[in-house]
């Protein structure tokens, strides 16, 4: 349990992170204003990484399929842009509804999961997947009236990008700012994730967060024990649905943009990537793992876009991403595999 | 008779234990080796030693000298030990169930068609199927077991299994020495003195063989020497003149092993719960017609061959066999599968399978006493009112798990300590722990001696029938173990086919026992 070795993925990217750092200082670029991003990337990412965190402790595994909880917050998103609804009404909206639609849409994906028990990672990237192309009907044939949110041209179907300007852009990033010299600490985005993350964290101290991480561990001994295993792996897998459907709306309002279509394909790499960052493994993962890796990877990604533009070809940034984010995922499968294979004769 | 072994001074050190300290021993040309001792004592360590086990290299190899037929050697991983021509068979099965018998006992030595292996090599010659078969078909009559290899191996029953385990050994031309690791753990009565005697015949064709097990029995009728291991050292060797089961089982634990025995007591004939013409559904067979009821208060025993169906009861309530039909408890009628409200009402279950189903081998052993009373009652609930979200009692949850860990004496460092860390003995006691704290009405025990050693054995007996008397649980145990049944048992149901067969009074004689095991009619004085 008190396994506090620091695991090779962090040690790469902590090497890589001062090698960045080094080199930011060496080219000049003011490093406040980074350190200042940073904590928005942090919060604005951070409750899409949570969202992973009850499916793996329910045995579910990472979730690929994230996508179909984004696709939720995002119903939810552009209903309440539909409404019209401004500012924090605007927001809570959103994510109230966002959240009721993940509730239908994780039990869907429940159903799925639990038949397929085992296989629940490729299976969810799947899931996730093809729920795409279904959404991408929903979005063009969807009779939506505010002249916003549809194609400028035709007036018919949502745009696959639509602006939060005029609704509830930066709600949570600019109230509550507090300055510390050049500082700047978006209080009401960073409290908000940290709610959450303490709600998750209590999950794990009740009842139902003892069964759950039990469920994880030793499915047979749950069942033998009198638990309704199914019941808990449902419950599990509709919480990071809903969680996922929150956090596209945090990850929204700091964008600043509705990303609809495609928007949603890649979204889960990153996420799953972060949580591996910070020592999680495809069967347990906590609070904590969340907050570092999450930190870890995007000041990663946001001092690897300046330094790139200045010593590299500007789109190097896109590939150098790609190449961390997949290679941690790749390299977190190799490892699992490896003690494996060292595990027994 | 020269020695084919001979092992001086080996230490092996895991961190700071002594797991094995400067043992010496002697393996003779042609004679079966006993090794006995208790959980831990190191005979495992010994044998993963001889047989180049990585888990040896990977925590710092061994120290002392290992000399086969003469020679000295270092055996740095199992290929090295396979060429020296020692062969093992494990306690969990390495089998591959997909291929049949014949491909089993012959994978990786494969007899092979002359005339491709000339052209395409050995890698890519052509496997000759037919030889294949012979030479297993050889191997396996050695073994007294007659049997088409060419049957796929996950359709054969346990013991089978061991036997073609056994078979895939002997097989080997260069085959000097056999270690065997509780071959006779998961075998019943009956083929264990199968397996025996084949050890004899193994024995006559010139191999000699290190033989593991618990039951001081087996060893004493078949080894030609003892040698007892205590705590990493190796206490006192006998030859075949001197055995003495008593006084083995004094080395063995360094304290005298007093047996449990029952107390005669009245059962009512109130019934608990019954079963009415039940029907069961496990691997690919289908039993029709099950009835058996189960008394308030009694200890009952279920024994039978091995695939007979000792374990359809439990596993049938608790969805792990689909199991249909009148289930009554305490009157009521219960579905069976619906496992929540069948734990919910009492009924609590330890699965044979100790380790697959029985503990959360990752967690703290506080984790796995207090785990299912956390499900099932309300009692380490800080806030019963938030139901499942309410936070847990910490420290009523740990000062439970100290009481329990002094009560049922569990030989640990601290309740944080990791149950996988544990000696087997103690993981059953950590399983009992946590059925006594949830109270149940009814207790399902499946094997609780597998795999363990004389004296923890009779602690854990023990503890059933305390627990049976004081916290008035009904207690049903399915084991193998005619022996232990007998001692600790009011009544015993003896399986046949996947039926109740019939059910026994403890002091019936061992021949009504084997009768009733092997399916055959009693005719007694009652009829």
């Amino acid at each position: 349990m008190k396994n506090k070795k620091v695991q090779i993925p962090q040690i790469i990217i902590c090497i890589y992170l001062l090698i960045l750092l080094v080199v930011v200082n060496v080219i000049g670029i003011p490093i406040v204003g980074i350190i200042n991003e940073s904590f928005i990337k942090w919060a604005m990412n951070g409750v899409l990484v949570l969202s992973l965190v009850p499916m793996i402790n329910v045995g579910a595994g990472m979730n690929f399929g994230m996508p179909i909880g984004i696709s939720a917050g995002l119903i939810g998103l552009c209903i309440a842009i539909e409404l019209r609804l401004q500012g924090v009404i605007g927001f809570i909206t959103a994510m109230i509804v966002g959240s009721l639609i993940a509730i239908v849409f994780g039990l869907c994906y429940s159903k799925i999961l639990n038949r397929l028990k085992g296989k629940e990672e490729i299976i969810g990237t799947f899931a996730g997947f093809s729920f795409i192309p279904i959404m991408n009907f929903f979005w063009t044939l969807v009779p939506f009236k505010n002249r916003q949110m549809l194609y400028p041209v035709g007036g018919k179907g949502l745009r696959p990008k639509i602006s939060l300007k005029n609704y509830f852009e930066g709600i949570l990033d600019n109230s509550l700012v507090v300055k510390i010299g050049e500082f700047q600490i978006p209080v009401a985005l960073i409290l908000f994730f940290l709610i959450l993350c303490f709600l998750i964290q209590y999950l794990y101290r009740t009842r139902v967060g003892h069964v759950m991480t039990a469920v994880s561990e030793n499915e047979k001994f749950a069942q033998i024990s009198g638990v309704n295993i199914n019941k808990y792996r449902t419950k599990g897998i509709i919480l990071s649905t809903i969680l996922a459907a929150i956090g596209i709306c945090v990850y929204s309002q700091s964008y600043g943009f509705v990303e609809l279509y495609d928007g949603p394909f890649m979204m889960a790499f990153p996420a799953v990537s972060a949580i591996l960052i910070g020592g999680a493994s495809s069967k347990s993962a906590t609070v904590k793992q969340v907050l570092i890796g999450t930190y870890l990877l995007q000041t990663t990604y946001l001092l690897s876009i300046p330094v790139a533009n200045a010593i590299l070809v500007p789109e190097i940034t896109e590939v150098l991403r790609m190449i961390i984010t997949n290679g941690i995922i790749l390299y977190a499968f190799l490892y699992k595999g490896g003690s494996k294979k060292y595990g027994k004769i | 008779m020269d020695s084919i072994l001979k092992v001086t001074g080996l230490t092996k050190k895991y961190e700071d234990n002594y797991a094995l300290n400067k043992v010496d021993f002697e393996l003779k040309r042609g004679e079966i080796h006993g090794l006995v001792g208790a959980n831990g004592s190191g005979k495992s360590t010994f044998l993963n030693i001889l047989f180049g086990n990585s888990i040896i290299r990977e925590t710092g190899g061994y120290s002392g000298e290992i000399i086969i037929d003469k020679e000295n050697t270092y055996i740095k991983d199992t290929s090295s030990a396979v060429e020296l021509g020692i062969g093992m068979v494990h306690q969990e099965f390495a089998l591959i169930g997909d291929l049949n018998i014949a491909s089993n006992i012959k994978i990786n030595r494969e007899n092979l068609n002359k005339k491709t292996e000339k052209i395409l090599g050995k890698d890519f010659a052509r496997v000759d199927v037919k030889r294949n078969k012979e030479d297993s078909e050889k191997a396996l009559s050695i073994l007294g077991i007659d049997i088409d290899p060419s049957l796929k191996v996950f359709n054969l029953s346990t013991n089978i299994k061991q036997f073609v385990e056994i078979a895939r050994e002997i097989d080997k031309v260069n085959l000097k020495i056999l270690m065997l690791d509780e071959p006779t753990a998961s075998l019943n009565e009956e083929d264990s003195k199968l397996l025996l005697s084949s050890l004899k015949r193994i024995k006559e064709q010139g191999s000699s063989i290190i033989f593991i097990s618990h039951r001081l029995e087996e060893v004493v009728e078949i080894c030609d020497r003892i040698t007892i291991f205590r705590d990493g050292e190796v206490v006192s060797s006998y030859s075949k003149e001197a055995f003495d089961i008593p006084k083995i089982a004094m080395d063995m634990t360094g304290k005298k092993v007093v047996k449990t025995l029952r107390k005669e007591k009245d059962i009512k004939e109130n019934i608990l719960l019954s079963f009415k013409d039940v029907e069961v559904n496990y691997g690919q067979r289908n039993t029709k017609g099950i009835s058996l009821d189960i008394y308030e208060g009694e200890i009952l025993g279920i024994t039978g061959l091995a695939g007979h169906g000792q374990d359809i009861f439990p596993y049938g309530l608790m969805d792990v066999y689909e199991m249909s039909g009148d289930v009554r408890f305490n009157g009521e009628k219960i579905v069976p599968g619906d496992i929540e409200d069948i734990t919910k009402k009492g009924i609590y279950i330890l699965p044979d399978e100790r380790k697959e189903m029985g503990l959360l081998l990752d967690s703290p052993i506080w984790k796995n006493i207090v785990f299912s009373s956390c499900h099932l009652s309300t009692e380490f609930l800080k806030i019963p009112w938030f139901k499942s979200f309410s936070p847990l009692k910490s420290n009523a949850m740990y000062e439970h798990t100290d009481n329990m860990i002094e009560d049922l004496n569990i030989k640990c460092r601290d309740k944080y300590q990791l149950v996988r860390e544990l000696s087997g003995g103690n993981q059953q006691k950590v399983c009992l722990a946590r059925a006594i704290t949830t109270k149940p009405k009814l207790l399902f025990v499946g094997e609780p001696t597998r795999g363990i050693d004389l004296y923890s054995k009779e602690l854990i007996l023990d503890m059933l029938l305390e627990t049976n008397i004081q916290d008035k649980v009904t207690i049903v145990v399915s084991s193998g173990e005619l022996g232990e049944l007998k001692r600790i048992c009011d009544r015993i149901v003896v399986m046949y086919e996947g039926k109740v067969f019939d059910i026994l009074k403890p002091d019936d004689s061992d021949q009504a026992f084997s009768l009733a095991i092997l399916g055959a009619r009693r005719v007694d004085s009652e009829k």
